[in-house]
């Protein structure tokens, strides 16, 4: 058969090619590769990838990569004579080379060294073998006080080396914060070149063979956050040791500031640091490590009377004209007594949320009753995260089901009054407490929180898969593209009436109420003070408020440890940062606008 | 004659897989070549079963097997997580389902094409083949495993020859999508054009030789046309999906540690077990697609060449089978197996070798894998069922 013959023919044909292809690496150039094959006489350079850089929404670098020397060994190569010297300069540990003792790549060894002494390095070293100075990108935090957003980078462990191989053991990693969050974005790609090696040990030139392979940058993140409201934010928490400050824009869930004390310099950790030093961090009383915006819970005080407010409205049981016995600084209730901060007298609704009266609400509690209560606080982000890119606790939200497991089916009915004014069972962070105050600005809608506002990549060479399974879309402008944020909002089921008295409330509670502090005279600020009680010292002092009254476009809630009741602390810091940012915006749309050329 | 090409066959698949599985023990250590030992024994019931059956079973039941081979494409890229989207596991034991969907078509290609009288170069005669090579294709591509997927048109391309096309109509046929793949390149296009047009002259009529050009200049301007006119973000993930399978990272890099191995092999070798290259880890998928690095650098240029010609010699018992087979269907069958094999020792072997791009293509009976290797003697029984009982 013709076509047998035909197929057949044909490979042989290639099978020739092959066996002369064979022929030729094996024998013609068998010499050449056999002196590779000891790999001696190659090296493996990595080319680190720069980390994708973060900015502000101003476009200003957050986090940045900078050249850096690092110490690098062959341990092939290293001898005892090289090793001595290098232990001259460094007590370093060798058990960074478990696992690489055969690597033609030389092993990292120390990094982050500083340009004087790796100077005097390279002078000291160069004649010795198996021992490399280089330069490569490493990361670098302007500010130290974005930490809690940031996170930070470290090394990655000799584990995770193990377990994910793409990772180079000099690589870093993202350790909290978005660093965290965004790692296999922010990471790039690293590439590689292959060194021909003469017989002392210096390098030629790239193996003519094998293509350099360039490393990729990783993406770049553009961030919400306004880094002069963190400046504000610092020098405004001054005076105090703990606290948080977040502000989050409602029309979209933008977050404008996130801002907890006290935090760590993020730039200590990038070179290999003590042991003790690093438990000194973990151990510190003051929990620089805890991001108080998003893990902070406490419960939200007076802040939760509006919830308390809109319950009883959905109920039907409450107008804004309601009034109950009047407040003589307290209510007997049982054999206890429950206590108001002052006698308020005889109160409507809107009173008395502006003058924050607990006996209002000791009646009001009771008259809804827990379940009701409970279920209207569902509705709101309580008691679950809230998606944003951090670590965050989900705060606590008691349900009936557990009261009566606590209990053992007898819930005091005490429990209902200390509700009402936001103790005992609840427990929001706040930017839980923020986002109810979203919801409260909007009428009845909030969008959930997001610091990433768009990511970049380098574009037309490489597309990170992971990039899919986040809440991004592309977007081609000017002829590049960027993965703009997707927004979720969420509604609640309360009419728009309802949300309105306690917006006029609110901005009763800062133009006349507790929460003077806050006020300003440029524009209506609403807003509410609040006291969480702490058995084991002074009172955390909370304001959450929203500006302007009618258009919301911010949302601040400020918390202050241990510094007694009420919002007195607390109230100004959020007025001053609403203010800021008015002014900031005035700033930029009455900025002309800049263009290139004459 | 018959019984002894069988026997033949038979001891070269044998030959082939025992050097195999030394290789892997060479190459990947006791676990792995206690794991292949047992796949195959399998394998070898497997075969037996194939070749004992009644053959005309399998091609009444091809059907059935055809859409199994699909559905179970479809359930490894439905039940997988992740970027690679290849094998489906039961508890400890996974399987490659691309490798039986290649044998599944095989059959219901050759049951579908066998009997029908006239078969011309023609839309209406080319349709339904096309068709249903391009179903679990492009399941395959998607995974994505681009080596695998192109697998299954060298078994159409085989089958339609054998099934009546004429040479040139099946290098007309398939001559667009080369001309896709090779547009990325413009100077490999050039040249592949070149002699696409010189073979053509000489072998077709004037107006497919016109049709011809005309059809491959569209694909090949075509392909960097689509390319720059796709937005950056869209471009970038459509070469990063390809990427994933054709090893865009390491591709200079694997193909150059296989060919330090090899080379450092010399004429005789290292000697079993004494290949250092291809122990110390510095290859990739030593034991699997790479294992002829192995055998190169412990056998040298002369276990290299014999391994080659022990497969073209296992080659043309395969195609000898075909003279005077009088079973239309039988015919297809082994046209397109010995299409199957034929691809996955060219491909395999360019690559290891260095002259064709890296793709995950395993050698027959030599590779390390369970899927591939039961695969492989699966359809060897059922060829030399047809071969054998005319």
């Amino acid at each position: 058969m013709r076509k047998v013959k035909v197929i057949f023919w044909t490979f042989s044909g290639f099978s020739f090619l092959l066996l002369l292809r064979l022929f030729y690496l094996q024998v013609l150039s068998g010499s050449r590769y056999s002196q590779f094959a000891n790999f001696q006489s190659i090296r493996r350079i990595i080319l680190t990838a720069p980390r994708g850089k973060i900015f502000d929404q101003r476009g200003r670098v957050l986090a940045d990569v900078k050249p850096s020397f690092s110490l690098s060994v062959l341990p092939r190569e290293l001898d005892s004579f090289a090793q001595k010297e290098l232990e001259k300069y460094f007590a370093w540990d060798k058990n960074i080379l478990v696992g690489q003792e055969a690597s033609y790549s030389p092993v990292e060894i120390i990094n982050n060294i500083p340009k004087e002494k790796a100077l005097e390095l390279e002078e000291a070293l160069s004649g010795l073998r198996g021992i490399r100075l280089e330069v490569k990108p490493i990361r670098f935090y302007p500010y130290p006080f974005l930490f809690h957003v940031l996170g930070q980078v470290n090394k990655v462990s000799y584990e995770e080396w193990q377990r994910d191989k793409s990772y180079e053991r000099s690589d870093f990693i993202g350790r909290q914060g978005l660093e965290r969050w965004y790692e296999k974005i922010l990471r790039g790609i690293n590439g590689c070149r292959l060194v021909e090696v003469d017989a002392r040990g210096r390098e030629i030139g790239n193996l003519p063979e094998v293509k350099e392979i360039k490393p990729i940058a990783g993406c770049d993140l553009y961030l919400s956050l306004d880094l002069d409201l963190f400046f504000l934010a610092d020098s405004l928490f001054r005076p105090y040791q703990r606290g948080a400050c977040v502000a989050i824009d409602p029309r979209d869930g933008r977050v404008l500031l996130l801002y907890s004390k006290p935090y760590i310099n993020p730039n200590l950790f990038l070179s290999s640091i003590p042991q003790e030093v690093w438990e000194r961090v973990k151990n510190n009383p003051q929990k620089p490590l805890f991001n108080r915006v998003t893990q902070a819970q406490f419960p939200p005080g007076s802040t939760l009377k509006p919830l308390i407010a809109l319950s009883g409205l959905k109920k039907g049981i409450l107008t804004k004209n309601t009034r109950f016995s009047p407040c003589e600084g307290g209510l007997k209730f049982g054999n206890r007594y429950f206590r108001c901060w002052t006698a308020h007298g005889s109160l409507n609704l809107i009173q008395a949320i502006a003058q924050s009266c607990n006996t209002y609400f000791y009646q009001l509690g009771r008259a809804i009753g827990l379940e009701d209560i409970i279920k209207t606080a569902s509705e709101f982000p309580f008691g679950k995260k809230t998606g944003i890119e951090l670590t965050e606790e989900e705060g606590f939200l008691p349900t009936p089901e557990y009261l009566n497991r606590k209990y053992k089916g007898q819930v005091p009915k005490g429990i209902v009054l200390n509700l009402a004014i936001g103790q005992g069972e609840i427990l929001v962070t706040p930017l839980q407490l923020a986002l109810f105050y979203c919801a409260i600005a909007r009428k009845g809608e909030f969008f959930l929180p997001h610091l990433v506002d768009s990511i970049k990549f380098p574009c037309g060479v490489y597309h990170p898969p992971f990039l899919d399974s986040l809440p991004f879309a592309p977007l081609e402008r000017d002829g590049e593209t960027t993965y703009v944020a997707l927004r979720q909002s969420q509604r609640i089921n309360l009419p728009k009436e309802f949300f309105q008295i306690i917006d006029d409330a609110l901005e009763m509670a800062v133009s006349q109420g507790t929460g003077r502090g806050a006020y300003l005279s440029e524009v209506a600020v609403c807003g509410k003070t609040g006291t969480a009680q702490n058995p084991f010292g002074l009172d955390h002092s909370w304001f959450v408020g929203y500006a302007p009254k009618d258009t919301p476009s911010i949302v601040v809630c400020v918390l202050v440890e241990n510094v007694g009741k009420g919002g007195a602390h607390s109230a100004p810091i959020a007025g001053r940062i609403i203010q800021r940012y008015f002014s900031l915006r005035r700033e930029t749309t009455n900025r002309p606008e800049n263009r290139c050329g004459p | 004659m018959r019984t002894l090409r069988f026997r033949i066959i038979l001891i070269l698949a044998l030959i082939l897989s025992l050097f195999g599985l030394l290789s892997i023990y060479s190459a990947g250590g006791g676990v792995y070549f206690r794991k292949q030992l047992l796949w195959f024994l399998i394998s070898l019931g497997g075969f037996w079963l194939a070749y004992r059956t009644e053959k005309r079973l399998f091609l009444t039941l091809s059907p059935i097997f055809y859409i199994i081979g699909l559905l179970l494409l479809i359930f490894t890229l439905f039940l997988n997580r992740g970027d690679v989207k290849r094998w489906l596991s039961f508890g400890s034991v996974s399987i490659q389902p691309a490798e039986f969907a290649k044998v599944t078509t095989i059959l219901f290609l050759a049951w579908t094409l066998a009997g029908k009288k006239k078969f011309f170069f023609s839309f209406s005669s080319l349709f339904l083949p096309i068709l249903l090579v391009l179903l679990p294709s492009f399941l395959i591509f998607i995974q994505p495993d681009l080596g695998s997927s192109l697998s299954l048109l060298a078994i159409l391309a085989l089958i339609l020859y054998f099934k009546g096309l004429k040479g040139y109509e099946i290098v007309l046929l398939f001559s667009p999508l080369f001309s896709c793949l090779l547009g990325l390149s413009f100077t490999g296009w050039v040249i592949y054009f070149f002699a696409l047009a010189l073979f053509l002259y000489f072998r077709s009529s004037i107006v497919q030789f016109l049709s011809g050009l005309g059809v491959n200049s569209l694909f090949g301007l075509l392909t960097p046309v689509i390319l720059n006119s796709l937005k950056d973000y869209q471009r970038a993930r459509l070469l990063s999906f390809l990427s994933s399978s054709l090893d865009y990272k390491g591709a200079g890099w694997s193909s150059f540690q296989s060919k330090v191995a090899i080379g450092s092999g010399l004429l005789l070798g290292k000697g079993y077990l004494r290949g250092k290259m291809a122990r110390l880890e510095f290859i990739p998928n030593r034991h699997t697609d790479f294992i002829f690095a192995t055998i190169g650098e412990e056998f040298g240029f002369i276990g290299g060449a014999i391994l080659i010609l022990l497969f073209l010699y296992f080659i043309y018992h395969l195609l000898s089978s075909l003279r005077g087979l009088r079973d239309e269907a039988g015919q297809l069958v082994i046209a397109g197996g010995t299409g199957l094999f034929l691809y996955h020792i060219a491909t395999n072997l360019g690559m290891v070798l260095g002259i064709l791009p890296v793709t995950g293509i395993t050698l027959p009976f030599i590779s390390y894998g369970g899927s591939s290797l039961l695969a492989n003697f699966l359809l060897l029984g059922i060829m030399l069922n047809f071969a054998t009982k005319d």
